[in-house]
């Protein structure tokens, strides 16, 4: 994907160093996979390696869901750099009874809202006619693969509002139960179904020719 | 399987969810269905299957960076005497101890069964003083605490700003209050305690709001 011009203030630029140089290859090295509460149990109790397992293992996940609700690229970096900063410090509070996965995404949400409200308040100087889309231009393999497609998905995904695309890619893409996803979003059950369900009208009516053809 | 599958089973069944071997079977008789769970389906697909972004590795750098970097001296010494104005929450505390208990005086109504009594309250020199160290330190506290916000506010947004306004409006009237109570030592206490409150909160969500923090 493109770079946007916004910059990421407090990246500095310097490589990561191969996986087995640092702490965490402590806990990820002979394919060790700790289960989720003991890597909890050690994040909580203030091992570094842990909290690092932690990240390698949801970062993707939450980058790509702050991708989508910002799209753009540079702000989906230092959002995500926000999400695990406030989780580091938050550690502590985490129930024993609540996900990791549910809860980071959680944290991403309010991030991503924030970031969104100071868009609303100091907008980019952009062009009238200019949407703030400048980055979502798929890879060319990727436009070879599924153009039409995901051109079709991603105006769909567009026009949702923001909580509701939260809600809605939660669910489908990250998989999340729907008591995980009222938990991030401060919804009741009812709520996050109905919104959830809402979403999913808006993307079929735009959908609807491909994916029948698809399915068909 | 008698009726149709929930929604929900169509979902889970669709979102590799481990489907129920039942609505599966349901899905292959009976149209309706099939149609729904191949509408999920293909959506789902088409969702998971778009391009995983890179994670560009500065991410972890950075966050590495922040969460291990120490508080700024400079930030420490200027919350000084919020933390000296917490140590002053224990002693209001002891000092509630010491004014207590009330030494009760007959009043208008004595002699009367039941009637009624002039609670007051032992005004030692020394836990007045204490009190109005502590009513001294919550203001300056609150003080610290404003300016700390003021830095900020210009990046909130108006609603939140009237939540701020609003909390520190509260506090610095019980913070007054607890100022001119200097003859009532029991209200005064009451006071301090609310100031303390206040400041432990509002220093909390100073700490919590990553707005301010930035």
């Amino acid at each position: 994907m493109a770079e946007t011009a916004r910059p990421v203030a407090s990246l500095s630029g310097v490589p990561v160093p191969p996986a087995t140089d640092h702490p965490g290859a402590l806990l990820r090295g002979r394919g060790e996979v700790l289960p989720e509460r003991d890597l909890l149990d050690r994040a909580r109790r203030g091992e570094p390696e842990a909290f690092r397992v932690i990240f390698d293992r949801h970062a993707p996940s939450v980058r790509r869901f702050l991708g989508d609700l910002l799209r753009d690229d540079a702000a989906a970096d230092e959002a995500t750099q926000e999400t695990f900063v406030r989780a580091h410090a938050r550690m502590r509070t985490l129930r024993e009874d609540e996900r990791l996965g549910g809860w980071l995404l959680g944290i991403a949400r309010m991030v991503s809202m924030e970031q969104l409200r100071r868009w609303r308040r100091d907008p980019l100087p952009l062009p009238d006619d200019e949407l703030r889309e400048p980055d979502r231009a798929p890879s060319p393999e990727a436009a070879l693969l599924s153009g039409e497609a995901d051109r079709l998905l991603d105006g769909a995904l567009r026009v949702l509002s923001a909580e509701r695309r939260s809600a809605l890619l939660m669910r489908i893409d990250h998989g999340l139960p729907y008591e995980q996803i009222a938990e991030a979003m401060g919804w009741n059950l009812q709520k996050v179904k109905n919104e959830i369900h809402r979403a999913r009208l808006q993307l079929r009516e735009r959908l609807s020719a491909y994916v029948e053809g698809e399915a068909s | 399987m008698s009726g149709h599958p929930t929604f929900e089973e169509l979902e889970a069944a669709a979102l590799g969810e481990e489907p129920l071997p039942e609505v599966v079977a349901h899905a292959g008789q009976c149209a309706e269905c099939a149609r729904e769970l191949a509408w999920l389906r293909a959506e789902a697909q088409l969702v998971r299957r778009r391009p995983h972004p890179a994670l560009r590795p500065e991410i972890w750098r950075a966050v590495e960076e922040r969460v291990h970097a120490p508080v700024p001296i400079s930030r420490a010494r200027r919350w000084r005497p919020v933390l000296a104005a917490t140590a002053a929450m224990a002693a209001a505390a002891a000092l509630a101890v010491v004014v207590r208990p009330p030494v009760r005086t007959p009043g208008v109504g004595q002699g009367d069964a039941g009637g009624s009594e002039e609670i007051a309250t032992e005004a030692d020199p020394k836990a007045r003083q204490a009190l109005d160290r502590a009513a001294g330190d919550y203001r300056s506290a609150l003080g610290v605490l404003e300016q700390e916000y003021q830095t900020a506010r210009g990046r909130l947004d108006s609603r939140t700003q009237k939540r701020w306004d609003e909390s520190f409006a509260r506090a610095r009237s019980i913070v007054d209050a607890s100022a001119q109570a200097r003859n009532d030592p029991e209200e005064r206490v009451r006071l301090l305690d609310g100031s303390a409150v206040m400041v432990r909160s509002l220093r909390h969500a100073l700490e919590d709001s990553e707005e301010v923090a930035r």
